[in-house]
């Protein structure tokens, strides 16, 4: 079966190229637009089939990645699915904040479509 | 049209949308608003900008806009007060971050137009791109090759000293926090394993009776001994997800040297006390 993968960003752009570039991987791609929606849009997945990998940008309006990670995780239910960070800043203190919050790992943006795939791949158990 | 060509033009849009939305928030910014709401709107229409560029190589757009981004990180920060002085120069950005969006977006197809008008131009340009891709994969394949004389083989040095069958010793102790992040202590060692070929030992010697296990703590450890030709770096790789949330040890194995001093047998006293102090040292 298809892996599932569930991807917020505010950025169309963005969006788009997460899509294509797993959904040529084979994986069935759901897409958020912020913070908020994307915990709306992973309710709504719970009742037909839990993601089984979170992508997620960090600078969002409405709700950014890093508080809508800790809402995740803040479920028991959700404590297993992998949440990948998707963002341009690559130093240690984002990458500790983005950990503390509950992230599994990150991507640095702009992203190799054949390295975001890796990726997903790695953390999918 | 491509979908990289359709993903090209939704950028532009997007930048349309987000340049209203800087002129927005410094319109704010000089009414007397400049709470974190106003400045997040601020700083996300530059992020974005900045984000999508990189995207798609637009190095020019990338570096200016990560400046302009710096500044407003700085005013987010209260590290930099917004007075009149630095009022004008972040409307002077936004108008140049304004114009770079339209190189950027217009550059390759006005130049296309240009040339249209010039008899050959267009047919000299293809011929120049077709050559500098042909020089850029000659030079990859073999730079200098037809001075030299021989075929250069490049060097990676960054791997170079990873060349070659290595033997690893691999502590690894997960913290509880490595499996409240979801990651996964069997997908890291398959990974490692991966890598070559190994044996594994896990040390369960920590782990408490089941009456007071906590059930997310984390108290099993592993030893991997790997042969692998990928070197340490591609291990210290398969760990980068989970750098902070364990402890890693990542140690050569040296064969072990014999130690056993060959019989030696002397009349010369001298030799034979020297050889004395060479067995004692060991």
């Amino acid at each position: 079966m298809a892996l599932t993968i569930l991807a917020v960003d505010d950025s169309r752009t963005m969006r788009e190229m997460v899509r294509r570039a797993l959904h040529e991987a084979g994986f069935d791609v759901t897409l958020a637009e912020d913070g908020v929606h994307g915990l709306e849009v992973l309710q709504g997945m719970h009742a037909t089939r839990t993601p089984d990998v979170i992508i997620t940008d960090v600078n969002m309006p409405r709700m950014d990645g890093l508080t809508f990670i800790e809402e995740v995780r803040s479920d028991a239910g959700n404590r297993a699915i992998p949440i990948l960070v998707l963002t341009t800043e690559s130093d240690v203190e984002k990458k500790q904040r983005a950990r503390r919050a509950g992230a599994t790992g990150w991507i640095v943006k702009p992203f190799d479509p054949v390295k975001l795939v890796d990726a997903v791949k790695r953390v999918a158990v | 049209m491509d979908t990289m060509t359709e993903i090209r033009r939704t950028f532009f849009e997007e930048c349309a949308e987000q340049l209203v939305e800087l002129e927005t928030g410094l319109s704010a910014f000089e009414s007397g608003t400049s709470d974190t709401e106003t400045i997040g709107v601020v700083y996300r229409a530059v992020h974005s900008i900045k984000g999508g560029a990189g995207a798609f190589d637009l190095h020019e757009l990338v570096r200016f806009a990560l400046t302009f981004e710096k500044v407003l990180n700085e005013i987010r920060s209260d590290r930099l007060v917004l007075d009149a002085g630095v009022m004008t120069v972040l409307r002077r950005a936004q108008a140049l971050l304004a114009q770079l969006v339209d190189v950027s977006r217009d550059k390759d197809a006005l130049m296309a137009a240009l040339r249209a008008f010039v008899p050959g131009a267009e047919e000299a340009f293809q011929a120049e791109q077709a050559a500098g891709a042909a020089s850029a994969v000659a030079s990859e394949e073999a730079p200098g090759a037809e001075d030299l004389g021989f075929t250069p083989v490049s060097v990676d040095f960054g791997t170079m000293f990873d060349a070659g069958e290595q033997r690893f010793r691999i502590f690894f102790r997960p913290r509880p926090e490595l499996y409240a992040n979801a990651n996964e202590s069997a997908r890291l060692i398959r990974e490692v394993l991966a890598l070559g070929s190994g044996e594994v030992a896990c040390d369960t010697s920590e782990t408490p009776m089941l009456d007071v296990l906590d059930p997310e703590g984390a108290f099993l450890s592993w030893t991997i001994e790997l042969t692998t030709e990928a070197g340490e770096s591609a291990i210290r790789e398969v760990f980068d997800f989970a750098e902070f949330d364990c402890d890693l040890e990542i140690s050569g194995i040296e064969e072990e040297a014999s130690t056993d001093f060959p019989a030696f047998e002397t009349d010369d006293p001298e030799m034979a006390a020297l050889f004395a102090r060479l067995q004692a040292a060991g």
